[in-house]
């Protein structure tokens, strides 16, 4: 094979050329965004200065889509259309929802597909699309307070995430428009928010509890290289968990039955939720429930009771905790920074064993929610090639085993967990029959040693073999994961030299079928925002014109016209307030119209009146100079 | 900078073929190689210049693996050589390595009835850690003889621990998992 030159590290960047590169933390409670300017990182707010954007979002009826407060606001009205925590389905199948429906209170639709679709009142819709709008948002924010077009960005996904929770993110980010630098590992991006990356040597653990994911990494930085030792979590613990213990206690202490009743189950959650929070700075909280009956039940959660109701969750974490550090083959004492990551590690329980295990007090300056956001901020700059000079290089491993189906229906390993990526292994298969052209192999990714203990992948069928006796076609089956963790697989018959054509049927993720019907779906969305766009300017409008002319009736209504000019105007008044409060556009525009129609005369009158006063005290022939 | 992919990985890294390197350089090696071939280097390149990069550093990261690991370097040499075996099938021939087999093989299986199996485990690793350090550097000393079949004997043993090894932490495993 050929000599390969590759350009030397930052050659391909012009110089002086600055590129917008954000770093996005899509979590399962909040997402942010945020960006390094002149030097300096910080995550970026919305209009109203708020910078976190909770991870809901409100599909309306008419096609409107709220994301983020907006939506949140709506979740106990509307729980069914209002979508929260959907990063817990990303890359699930509607099989895996089984374990995970009684937390979700959604309806999910049964297609012909491998994506579950939640039904809405805009008819069903994948937890892609709606993470692309909660995608969407941050970059539309992102774009309006950078000035420009973002060039890329870096998102985050926990490191337990497997290829088709990845895959899954990345489509998302594609129907948003984003450019994907770097799928990071979220625990990686907080060390790197710590400058952990600026030291010479050292292993750190980054402990990450969000609101519905655990991580635990061991990650070890030599020579400004970050490599990623080992991974541990779940993909289903998180402050979620303390939340649903509460409500849990909260419905048994109240005696309530909760059934399918949404809207109390949302109410409750809620007040879960709040007593947690409050029990960080307190030793007990009274919560309030408004039962459907319209009475309130009151009662009192101690810190000492909600400590012994999560006391299960965090056990587990330090389990992983243990289990992790043995796969990097490290002893705790040897772990010279924690960082803290995610909301739930304000609890101060959490904290508290954190430290017992370690035996050291854990990072917790940066706030817990946005560390993430700002490391992979501090990436993308990198990637972006802001920053030619930088050392800094990520390095990461594969977070489960790949493998592939083989006899009896068990997994033969192809590629181990924690091996160093971008790898490529080879495999070599033979035909069975005489003539054999088709040929079909099933991938899958986990550390059980049966099929139906990992997870499916895909299914592979390689097809164009070219016709031999049984066992003479070689063929040389290729698994390439990129640097995002992300699998391809290319298949050569070795005798020949033929390539093997590779059709991937996955067994979770978007076929390119539907994502070409998505895409098609999210243009006819940009018409869509284009025309909630051009009604919310029509109301701007009808509001100003509105405005305006009470001033001047106020003022010069009845100086300047008759009681029949009066009543008109008031009439085409009357019919825009009317139009104003309609959806329809056209509407709006010709009672806009009709009004300024009818109000000329007026208008005319009141400038000749106006040039009169200002002529008041001067002489004619002053002005005709 | 420019990788050849028809080199062997000894000859990647600037290594003689031999068992003994020095792991210092191997890994600042690497981490020179990554600097100036991981993808993330071409985040704004093209996608041909993209494409490549995947591929040099899916063999970097090949080549160290391979390096790192004593078994594996030790196969590697052998196949090298023209004396390749197949790690899942192939067994050492040594009658008296095969009693000792069976002999640790049922200590394996009795620790499901220790009183503290992670800490019996635990033990038990570190005994089979000397193990494989002493048939090491008997791989090694058969090697620069070039006595190939009693390294390749050396080999096939390292391989039976290293399958025993993989027990055992499933064990572990197995036993912290009753714990979550």
């Amino acid at each position: 094979m050929a000599l390969l030159q590759i350009s030397e590290p930052g050659q391909s960047t012009p110089p002086h050329e600055h590129r917008l590169a954000v770093g996005i933390d899509l979590g399962t409670t909040n997402s942010l965004v945020a960006t390094v300017r002149s030097g300096v990182v910080d995550t970026l707010g919305d209009d109203n200065g708020e910078h976190i954007l909770p991870s809901v979002v409100r599909y309306k009826g008419g096609g409107e889509i709220l994301v983020g407060s907006d939506a949140l606001a709506h979740a106990t009205k509307d729980p069914l259309n209002t979508l929260a925590s959907v990063k817990r389905i990303m890359g699930r199948s509607i099989s895996d929802l089984a374990t995970l429906k009684g937390y979700l209170p959604y309806k999910f639709v049964d297609q012909d597909s491998n994506v579950p679709r939640i039904s809405t009142v805009v008819g069903p819709v994948t937890p892609i699309e709606v993470s692309a709008e909660i995608l969407r948002t941050l970059r539309e924010r992102a774009e309006l307070s950078l000035g420009g077009e973002l060039s890329g960005a870096v998102i985050t996904v926990p490191a337990y995430f497997d290829d088709a929770q990845r895959q899954a993110t990345k489509d998302a980010a594609k129907f948003a428009g984003i450019n994907v630098y770097r799928l990071l590992n979220e625990p990686t991006a907080a060390a790197v928010a710590y400058g952990l990356d600026q030291k010479a040597e050292g292993v750190t653990a980054v402990y990450d509890l969000g609101g519905g994911t655990f991580d635990i990494s061991i990650l070890k930085l030599t020579k400004g290289v970050f490599e990623v030792l080992s991974t541990g979590g779940d993909t289903a613990l998180g402050g979620d968990d303390f939340d649903r213990e509460i409500a849990t206690w909260l419905l048994e202490q109240a005696d309530i039955d909760i059934n399918d009743d949404y809207h109390l189950m949302r109410n409750v959650m809620t007040e879960a939720r709040r007593a947690k929070e409050a029990l960080s700075d307190s030793d007990a909280v009274i919560i309030n429930l408004q039962l459907n009956d319209g009475s309130i039940y009151t009662g009192e959660l101690t810190k000492k009771k909600f400590e012994e109701l999560i006391q299960d969750h965090v056990k587990k974490t330090i389990v992983w905790c243990r289990k992790t550090l043995r796969a990097a083959d490290i002893e705790a004492s040897e772990v010279e920074n924690i960082v803290m990551v995610g909301g739930t590690v304000r609890t101060p329980y959490v904290r508290q064993k954190v430290a017992e295990f370690f035996g050291k007090t854990p990072l917790t300056e940066i706030d817990p929610d946005k560390v993430v956001a700002i490391g992979a901020a501090r990436q993308a700059d990198v990637l972006a090639g802001n920053k030619p000079d930088s050392e800094m290089l990520l390095l990461d491993v594969l977070p489960l085993s790949l493998g592939i189906e083989t006899m009896g229906g068990l997994v033969e390993k192809i590629i181990e967990r924690n091996t160093a990526i971008p790898i490529a292994r080879a495999q070599e298969f033979t035909t069975f029959k005489d003539g054999q052209t088709a040929m079909r192999i099933h991938v899958l990714q986990g550390e059980r040693e049966k099929v139906e203990d990992c997870r499916s992948l895909a299914t592979f069928d390689l097809a164009n073999i070219p016709p031999m006796v049984a066992g003479a076609a070689h063929i040389k089956v290729t698994f390439q994961v990129d640097a995002d963790g992300l699998l391809s697989v290319s298949a050569e018959e070795k005798s020949s030299g033929v390539l093997a054509s590779v059709v991937v049927k996955p067994s979770y993720g978007l076929t390119d079928r539907e994502i070409e019907n998505i895409l098609k779906d999210s243009f006819q969305h940009v018409e869509e925002d284009m025309r909630v766009r051009a009604l919310i300017e029509e109301q701007v409008e009808a509001d100003r014109v509105l405005e305006a002319l009470q001033a001047a009736l106020q003022k010069d209504g009845e100086q300047l016209l008759s009681n029949d000019e009066i009543s008109t105007i008031s009439r085409a008044k009357e019919n825009l307030e009317h139009a104003r409060k309609t959806d329809d556009r056209d509407a709006i525009k010709n009672a806009i119209k009709q009004l300024e129609d009818v109000s000329e005369t007026f208008v005319a009158r009141r400038m000749n009146k106006g040039i009169q006063q200002a002529m008041k005290g001067h002489r004619v022939e002053e002005f005709e100079k | 900078m420019d990788i050849d992919f028809t080199r062997n990985y000894f000859e990647l890294f600037g290594f003689a073929e031999k068992f003994e390197i020095d792991l210092d350089i191997l890994s600042e090696k690497y981490r020179d190689f990554q600097s100036a071939f991981h993808p993330d280097r071409f985040a704004n390149a093209t996608d041909q210049e993209r494409r490549i990069s995947v591929q040099s550093t899916a063999l970097i990261n090949e080549a160290y693996t391979t390096l790192k690991s004593d078994l594996k370097r030790a196969h590697y040499l052998l196949k090298l050589i023209d004396c390749d075996f197949d790690a899942d099938k192939e067994t050492s021939n040594d009658a008296e390595f095969l009693m000792q087999q069976m002999d640790l093989h049922e200590r394996v299986e009795e620790i499901d009835q220790a009183t503290d199996p992670l800490v019996t485990l635990d033990e038990l690793s570190r005994e089979f850690k000397q193990r494989r350090e002493k048939l090491i550097s008997q791989f090694s000393k058969y090697y620069t003889e070039k006595n190939f079949v009693e390294a390749k004997e050396s080999a096939l043993k390292l391989q039976f621990f290293e399958r025993l090894n993989n027990q055992i932490k499933k064990k572990q495993e197995k036993f912290e998992e009753e714990l979550l």
